[in-house]
């Protein structure tokens, strides 16, 4: 409960905490490959200060970890119980989409 | 852009644009500050910050600066608190600690009370009922004797010279405050009762709370 307080909960797809959970899933990044990664698959830019922001929340919550700096730019991976904390999520969003899709198609419309 | 008097992290490479981070605590600085400056270089190419990365850089910053002095505050405050207690040094506290949670009790039943209360009636009959406004008057009493005697346990506390600074600047600002306001709110009612007793008592205390306020911030303010 302190954890989703801290980080306001990962609610929404464009939640900056929730895309680097989603760019890390691919494997540990710097920030700078972070935020081109979030770019790229979401359509989404994240600037400097908002990514450190969620960078702390994540690494206070123990859902990220840091590992050995490379020259100036220090990447991070997504810890186990980072990996858990997306999956839950994920499926929330899932869940929701199903609901939403279903619902469009009684009232005939493709939400494609 | 001159840099202030705030330290900020040097090194070879560190320092090209490391006035942005003045903005966010020291602690931050030090755990985040070079990577963080690392990502900047990299976000700009080459470029200087324009005003809309340096704004954002600034929010995020002040942002994090409310987040530590959250943390500070509130998380340094209950340790402190419980190792009081356990150091035999109850009987210092006890009688603000039966008072602050009697008050904060009393608090959260009043609001409770009120927002069930106001939920049953339309707002017309409610700005001018009795039974509205001593419920507003006695919620807002037992929140400033909640607040003046969890300043007033805070005080006696082993905390960081910083927590306290900043408990004690919260202490002296909130609770005059609330008292002040308590005077325009009877000010308010009088008004919409037209009653001259209430105008008058309200004047009376707003008069005589401003007043103690000013001079609680005068004696508070840091020196």
């Amino acid at each position: 409960v302190a954890q989703k307080r801290r980080l306001g909960g990962l609610r929404r797809e464009n939640d900056p905490p929730l895309l680097i959970l989603v760019s890390l899933a691919d494997g540990p990044k710097h920030g700078h490959a972070l935020a081109r990664d979030i770019e790229a698959f979401a359509a989404v830019t994240l600037g400097p200060g908002t990514l450190y922001g969620a960078i702390t929340r994540l690494e206070e919550c123990g859902l990220i970890e840091p590992l050995a700096r490379d020259d100036r730019r220090r990447p991070y991976r997504i810890t186990a119980a980072g990996s858990a904390e997306l999956a839950r999520a994920l499926a929330d969003m899932r869940r929701i989409a199903s609901a939403g899709t279903a619902r469009l198609g009684r009232l005939g419309l493709d939400p494609a | 852009m001159t840099s202030r008097s705030r330290p900020t992290p040097e090194g070879p490479g560190v320092p090209r644009h490391g006035q942005l981070l003045r903005w966010y605590p020291r602690a931050w600085r030090e755990r985040y500050g070079e990577e963080f400056l690392a990502l900047v270089e990299d976000t700009l190419a080459g470029d200087r910050p324009g005003w809309r990365l340096r704004l954002a850089v600034a929010w995020s910053g002040l942002r994090e600066r409310g987040h530590a002095a959250r943390l500070a505050g509130g998380l340094a405050a209950i340790p402190a608190l419980v190792r009081l207690l356990r150091a035999g040094r109850r009987p210092k506290v006890r009688r603000r600690l039966v008072w602050a949670v009697g008050a904060t009790v009393a608090t959260a039943a009043g609001l409770a009370w009120l927002t069930l209360w106001s939920g049953t009636s339309s707002l017309t009959p409610l700005s001018t009922s009795p039974t509205c406004v001593t419920g507003l008057i006695g919620t807002t009493v037992a929140l400033a004797v909640a607040l003046s005697q969890w300043a007033s346990i805070a005080r006696r506390l082993d905390l960081a010279p910083r927590v306290r600074a900043v408990e004690r600047r919260l202490g002296t600002v909130v609770v005059p405050v609330i008292m002040v306001l308590m005077g325009v709110s009877v000010v308010w009612y009088s008004v919409l009762t037209s009653s001259e007793f209430w105008l008058v008592w309200g004047m009376v205390w707003f008069a005589g709370q401003s007043r103690r306020a000013a001079g609680e911030l005068r004696k508070g303010r840091p020196g």
